[in-house]
């Protein structure tokens, strides 16, 4: 009789076990820390791709994106500029220098008072530091290396700070994500606050996170930054985009990895 | 045999209990179809144009009654009115892909009068304040257009009137 029981709860358990395990291909969503998130559930763009592109993303050696991985990875020790250095002159070991330190980005910069993003940072470094010329937006050299420092924090929940001085910056990202633009007259918010989970036409709109970027998008065949992403939403809606690494990009980029803040860092992600 | 269901349903139950044990702070999100304070607030709205409140643009825009086929057309194009972008029309249900932005259309002539439907495509704002849909017959008053389409509307005088015309055939 007893035993009969145990066999029963044990039974249950692990029934739930399995539903719930099956229930993680559904959409996981997180609640925002900050009261302050016009979401009230924070879903990763990798639930609302097809599942071909999520298996893509969940083998990393199917992930086309470890290409550029790869090549940040030697880029990390290939010496350059006036100083004779490379970056494992200073940081030494990625894996262990560079854990959790996207999590933080874009941050405040004391010494150029104001925000920047990892790109900026680490264009930073090659001025700064190595003497070198800094790399082009979305050249292969600063995508790989932004890709290869970021995937360090894979896993790890994004975390900004938009305190303090940051705070301008940040309140500057959130009324462009809020504002009307383009011929179309529509804002950030209107699909990816109030319409993710619907589709526009053939697409399924997501929430808009960046914890994947630079991802590895199918459309271009290759890996691009959030600024490209924001300017192909911009041009969508037949706006003006900005240059890359324009401080109204930086902004963005902050108030939105803060709209995201606890939701893990995917890259380099793929996406549709 | 009945201790044997009695079982079975608190085993079931219990399964449950670890389903959400398990599942932690995380949770599958329910956001499919949800209703955004548009939607909410449109009901009202509808009421309202049903009691002939809401004012609408009585005059043909280009002095020519619109052409249903064309309407038909500039409805579908992507590059147009993309309107099944946003909206469900049973009618073109040839066309893949309609999207779910917005409500269906089905019916539409039967809730609003032509003056209505066509001050709704030319800026559903007057109705809709905080709307999603694009005015498609509005040229200042746009924040940072692209240059390529600075200082036009979104469709001319006669495709509104075509897709008025066209919308009027939803009954
Ligand atoms: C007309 C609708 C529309 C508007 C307006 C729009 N987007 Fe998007 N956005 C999309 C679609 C469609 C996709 C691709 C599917 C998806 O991930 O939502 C996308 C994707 C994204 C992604 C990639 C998400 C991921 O996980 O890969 C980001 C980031 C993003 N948008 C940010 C923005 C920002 C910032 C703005 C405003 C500057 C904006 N979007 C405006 C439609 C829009
Ligand atoms: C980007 C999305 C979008 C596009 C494109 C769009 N609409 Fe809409 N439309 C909406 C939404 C959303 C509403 C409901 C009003 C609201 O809640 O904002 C609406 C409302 C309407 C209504 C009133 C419906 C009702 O039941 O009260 C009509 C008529 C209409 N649209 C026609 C059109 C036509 C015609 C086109 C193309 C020329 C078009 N729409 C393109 C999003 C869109």
């Amino acid at each position: 009789m007893k035993r009969l029981y145990l066999f029963a709860v044990l039974g249950a358990v692990f029934t739930g076990l399995v539903v719930s395990a099956s229930s993680a291909q559904e959409r996981k969503a997180i609640r925002p820390k900050d009261k302050a998130n016009p979401l009230t559930e924070l879903i990763s763009g990798y639930y609302f791709a097809n599942l071909e592109t999520r298996s893509l993303q969940d083998d990393d050696f199917d992930n086309p994106g470890f290409l550029w991985v790869d090549q940040g990875a030697a880029l990390w020790k290939k010496v350059d500029g006036g100083a004779g250095k490379a970056c494992v002159s200073c940081h030494k070991n990625g894996e262990q220098s560079m854990k959790g330190v996207a999590t933080r980005y874009p941050a405040f910069n004391a010494d150029l008072g104001r925000v920047i993003n990892l790109e900026q940072r680490i264009n930073l470094c090659r001025v700064k530091h190595m003497k070198a010329k800094p790399w082009k937006w979305e050249s292969n050299e600063l995508l790989s290396m932004t890709v290869y420092v970021k995937q360090f924090s894979r896993g790890m929940p994004m975390n900004v700070s938009i305190d303090g001085p940051a705070r301008p910056y940040f309140e500057k990202g959130k009324a462009f994500f809020n504002r009307r633009r383009g011929q179309l007259n529509m804002s950030c918010a209107h699909c990816h606050d109030f319409n993710y989970g619907n589709r526009i036409r053939s697409n399924l709109l997501s929430q808009g996170h960046i914890n994947g970027f630079p991802a590895y998008r199918l459309k271009w065949q290759k890996v691009g930054s959030a600024h490209r992403r924001f300017r192909g939403c911009n041009k969508q809606v037949r706006a003006k985009p900005y240059k890359y690494g324009a401080q109204e990009y930086v902004n963005l980029e902050l108030y939105l990895a803060w709209r995201g803040n606890g939701l893990p860092i995917e890259t380099p992600a793929v996406r549709m | 045999m009945k201790l044997y269901r009695f079982l079975c349903l608190s085993g079931l139950v219990a399964g449950l209990v670890a389903v959400f044990v398990a599942a932690g702070p995380g949770y599958a999100c329910a956001c499919k179809k949800k209703t955004t304070g548009y939607f909410q607030k449109m009901g009202i709205e509808v009421a309202a144009a049903a009691t002939g409140v809401l004012p609408g643009v009585a005059e043909s825009l280009s002095g020519i009654s619109g052409d249903p086929g064309r309407g038909r057309l500039v409805v579908i194009n992507r590059k147009k009115g993309n309107c099944l972008a946003c909206h469900k029309i049973s009618k073109l249900s040839d066309q893949p892909f309609h999207g779910e932005i917005g409500p269906s259309l089905d019916g539409i002539a039967r809730r609003y009068r032509e003056s209505q439907l066509r001050q709704l495509v030319m800026d559903a704002r007057k109705f809709f304040p905080q709307t999603v849909m694009p005015p498609f017959y509005v040229r200042e008053g746009l924040y940072r257009v692209a240059t390529k389409h600075q200082g036009k509307s979104i469709l001319t005088a006669q495709e509104v009137e075509d897709v008025v015309a066209f919308l009027k055939t939803l009954r």
